[in-house]
């Protein structure tokens, strides 16, 4: 009796763990519209790995809600090909492993077109080789330069839709020295691959004004009291910091920075550092945090600000990152569906290599190579808890041939 | 010595101490270490946060209320996951509190969104000592605050009656029922204090370092060292060892290395494990064979 | 005051009690005796509620078969078991006050019970001396008597006794059982199950022999003393 009572309770968890996995992705079913005739009324589908449970499920709940808004917009406006488009999303969990079983349970489902890989350019790297195996065109959220090359040399059915580090981080790095005019500069930095990424091309970025770092503090995710890594800084002497890591560890840091004593310290940051979740839980602190961002909701971008405004109004929060991405991959698929005039996989994906002008929301797109497709981002100051825009970051695409 | 490093480290060395103080409540009681330990901190500081910022309850009046709901909680997780396993084997015992800790992790989620989130200090600003150290009052709230906790209980435990029974409950079932304990609401007295220690930690934690659903396996991994450190089952042992943890934490973090903490806190344990295998206040309750 | 009704009792499937009809008096002292797995221990963890079982078990004419075992407790009959439980991490006082739960319940405070603390201390000394000691730091003596102080200060209406001789040095078991005797004349009845048949039938008033689960003999003790199938199966002497 016990040990059946056992067996009952863990099948419970068990199911309670799927349980919780499923709500997303049942409600982007149910709002596919089920009208007009058998055949044509079929929704389209397309899938989306993102992070729904775990560590990273802050992506989840913005790509969720982001899939939300523009499915309806697309169904609203007709659907494409005269078929509505229906989204299912998998549960990535937040781990590379995690982001390929969900890979692979979405391209079960013949009927799936595409697949929008999860906000990590780790997640994307590990889907690649069932990408490429598969033949399923499949866009990336991540933005490192690996997945870059990776894209561009070793998998067609891959695409970067997003702008690479790279510029970002350049660029950044050009306004602190060239508008900022600050030398000394401190590093601190997740160990986590993206965000160590970003502070190797922070480092890049400072080289080719001569410039070393005086101190680099990494640490490792999920660190919560950073007294140690800021007295370090502290004893340095620098007269910039700057940051590569995620929106939780980012707002503890700017907080704790302010708290220690360095309260007029500018902070230059990777994407999470103007993030609205950064900015609302740092609160005062983040004022002053400069970053170069693929996203703000702030964005003047007109489509971005419409977009933002909706988010505001639907879900009664700011619009974050990976909401406005996957809103920008679901359009250019669809965009390259209707180019193509078929489902048909392969047709799809040579149909995306011929969109080289594609405004989004996040940015303008040209995906005549994979990688780097993103054309730019943003150059923002947080002033009052507001990132403002001071620059519309842009590049023209290098094609190699 | 750095005063800043210092009060970092024993403010988030007591927190550790609240949670390994719990599991080891836990650990006397049954015999198996509760790895849901952790969500019971971050479970509690959800709870803080939905009177402090949802229903806008002065600070000191949610974290108290909360630490109460927590210990109902720690009955509800009694009942559920460790009473209907009471006679099955440890590692059963295990597994299902390894569940409990996903359902209340991904519970949290569903209830509180995956946006971290914060609450109100209990006391604001900060203060400069000895020159240069800058000392937020968060932190010597977080200190003072733990401290009366832990001899709260630890005086609720040896010098009552009620404690007594908890003891004995925990130190013979069999013999506990047959003096007229009821033994199921011993234990879920056990688990209902247990719960309410580590939940307080949640609240004070989340103005410097947020709320968000996993913040508990972290923090629980680095409890279960400072009870491997301190001693297997000494609710002192338990303190300690929280202590030593944040400590090494922030002296190790800011003289050796900053990636490594965690691995600093590991050769620590190692180090205990080789020299002093039954920990540091280990072994000083036997029974005798 | 306690009578059990055609007791049967299985661990799994093996059936260790058949069918056992038992009493215990007002004053009296019951031995059981039987050897090593006759079942002895099962009837008492039957009796305080430890073991599911059939039949019935009266006490003052209310069944208390499948009631809780702190319900069962908390009518008055206590089990001192086999093996000396004390609660080894706590002292030697706070044992002794635990044992007053069974009425009292669960407390914030035990409230004034050092009257009946003196009461046990006069009973046992040598607990007086130790009273501050660790419960794990007492001879295996000392912790027999702590077990049955314990008992003794829930203010038993039933005293049942599993082997309270056994892994004792004569000498002490000499000492124990001249206490149980003791407090039995102050009122309280005893059921005493003991592996020690001499011992047992020389203290009890009656007496059941039990044997693979059933009962097979039962009388006043002076008699059965003089009973040759006792005398060879239990007390190792030769008919007469």
């Amino acid at each position: 009796m016990k040990r059946i009572l056992a067996i009952l309770l863990i099948v419970c968890m068990a199911f309670g763990m799927t349980a919780c996995g499923q709500p997303a992705a049942t409600s982007g079913e149910k709002t596919a519209p089920a009208s007009g005739a058998e055949s044509a009324a079929k929704p389209i589908k397309i899938g989306l790995t993102t992070v729904l449970t775990g560590d990273r499920s802050l992506e989840g709940e913005y790509a969720s809600n982001g899939i939300k808004i523009i499915q309806q917009e697309i169904n609203d406006a007709g659907g494409v090909l005269g078929r509505p488009i229906e989204i299912v999303i998998q549960d990535a969990l937040g781990t590379d492993v995690g982001a390929v079983n969900a890979y692979r349970k979405l391209a079960d489902d013949s009927e799936i077109v595409a697949i929008i890989g999860s906000d990590s350019s780790n997640d994307n790297m590990a889907v690649s080789p069932a990408a490429l195996e598969l033949k399923i065109p499949t866009t990336a959220q991540g933005s490192s330069p690996k997945l870059r090359d990776m894209c561009n040399n070793d998998n067609p059915w891959l695409f970067q839709l997003r702008a690479c580090d790279e510029t970002l981080c350049a660029s950044l790095m050009r306004y602190a020295v060239e508008t900022g005019g600050y030398k000394k500069f401190a590093i601190i930095h997740d160990t986590e691959t993206s965000s160590a990424d970003q502070a190797r091309l922070f480092t890049e970025g400072l080289a080719k004004y001569g410039i070393e770092p005086v101190v680099v503090v990494p640490f490792t995710t999920g660190t919560k009291d950073f007294t140690s890594h800021i007295t370090q800084i502290q004893k340095a002497g620098v007269d910039a910091i700057i940051g590569a890591c995620f929106q939780a560890e980012a707002a503890i840091l700017i907080q704790q920075i302010r708290a220690l004593g360095m309260t007029d310290i500018p902070i230059f940051g990777s994407n999470a550092f103007a993030d609205p979740v950064t900015i609302r839980l740092a609160g005062d602190a983040v004022n002053g945090v400069y970053c170069a961002s693929a996203w703000v909701p702030t964005t003047p971008n007109p489509k971005g600000a419409a977009l933002a405004k909706k988010y505001k109004e639907l879900f009664n929060e700011d619009c974050g990152k990976a909401a406005a991405q996957v809103y920008d991959h679901v359009s250019i698929i669809v965009e390259a569906i209707k180019r193509a005039g078929t489902t048909d996989r392969a047709a799809v994906r040579d149909a995306m290599n011929t969109i080289d002008n594609y405004e989004g929301a996040v940015t303008r797109y040209d995906l005549r190579t994979n990688g780097d497709c993103g054309r730019g981002g943003l150059l923002v100051k947080v002033e009052n808890q507001v990132a403002v825009v001071l620059d519309q970051i842009t590049s023209e695409k290098i094609i190699k041939k | 010595m750095n005063l800043q490093l210092l009060v970092s480290g024993v403010s988030t060395g007591v927190v550790y101490g609240l949670i390994a103080m719990g599991m080891v409540l836990i650990f006397r009681a049954v015999g198996v270490m509760n790895f849901a330990q952790g969500e019971f901190l971050m479970f509690g500081g959800y709870l803080c946060y939905t009177l402090n910022r949802l229903l806008h309850l002065p600070i000191g009046l949610s974290l108290i209320l909360a630490s109460l709901l927590m210990g109902a909680v720690g009955v509800i997780f009694m009942r559920t996951s460790y009473w209907p396993l009471r006679n099955a084997q440890a590692r059963a015992i295990i597994v299902s509190a390894m569940g409990a800790s996903i359902v209340l992790k991904e519970g949290a989620r569903l209830i509180w969104g995956s946006i971290p989130v914060t609450v109100e200090r209990v006391v604001n600003g900060s203060t400069t000592l000895a020159g240069s150290a800058v000392v937020q009052w968060q932190y010597v709230a977080i200190i003072v605050i733990s401290a009366m906790i832990m001899a709260l209980v630890y005086l609720l435990l040896e010098k009552t009656f009620i404690g007594h029974i908890m003891q004995a409950t925990a130190q013979d079932q069999y013999m506990a029922s047959l003096v007229g304990i009821p033994v199921i609401m011993s234990i879920g007295l056990t688990f209902a204090l247990s719960a309410f220690l580590t939940g307080i930690g949640g609240g004070l934690l989340a103005p410097l370092f947020f709320l968000n659903n996993t913040m508990g396996a972290t923090a629980g991994a680095k409890a279960f060292a400072a009870i491997v450190i301190g001693g297997f089952g000494s609710v002192q042992g338990a303190i300690i060892g929280g202590l030593i943890v944040g400590l090494v934490e922030a002296f190790g973090g800011a003289y050796i290395s900053t990636t490594y903490q965690l691995v600093l806190i590991y050769v620590m344990l190692v180090l205990v494990l080789m020299f002093r295998p039954q920990g540091i206040f280990g072994g000083k309750i036997q029974e005798k064979a | 005051m306690l009578k059990t009704k055609n007791l049967v009792a299985s661990y799994g499937n093996i059936q260790v009690l058949h069918n056992v009809n038992m009493e215990v008096g007002d004053k009296e002292i019951v031995a059981l005796i039987g050897s090593n797995g006759a079942g002895k221990t099962t009837m008492l963890n039957a009796i305080s509620g430890h073991v599911k079982l059939a039949g019935q078990i009266e006490y003052n004419g209310v069944g208390i078969h499948n009631k809780k075992p702190h319900t069962i407790a908390s009518m008055g009959i206590l089990q001192v078991p086999e093996g000396r439980h004390v609660f080894p991490g706590l002292t030697v006082e706070q044992n002794l006050a635990v044992g007053t739960v069974v009425y009292r319940g669960i407390k914030l405070t035990s409230g004034n019970i050092s009257a009946d603390i003196e009461m046990i201390y006069e009973i046992f000394p040598r607990l007086k001396e130790r009273r501050k000691q660790l419960a794990w730091s007492l001879s295996g003596g000392e912790q027999q008597m702590l077990v049955i102080g314990r008992a003794m200060m829930g203010h038993p209406k039933l005293l049942m006794m599993d082997e309270p001789s056994m892994g004792l040095a004569p000498k002490i078991i000499e000492e124990v059982f001249d206490k149980i005797v003791e407090i039995n004349k102050a009122g309280t009845p005893v059921l005493l199950v003991e592996q020690n048949a001499a011992l047992a039938l020389e203290v009890s008033n009656r007496a059941y022999i039990i044997e693979r689960g059933n009962i097979t003999l039962t009388g006043d003790s002076k008699n059965l003393i003089e009973d040759d199938r006792v005398r060879e199966a239990y007390l190792g002497k030769v008919k007469k």
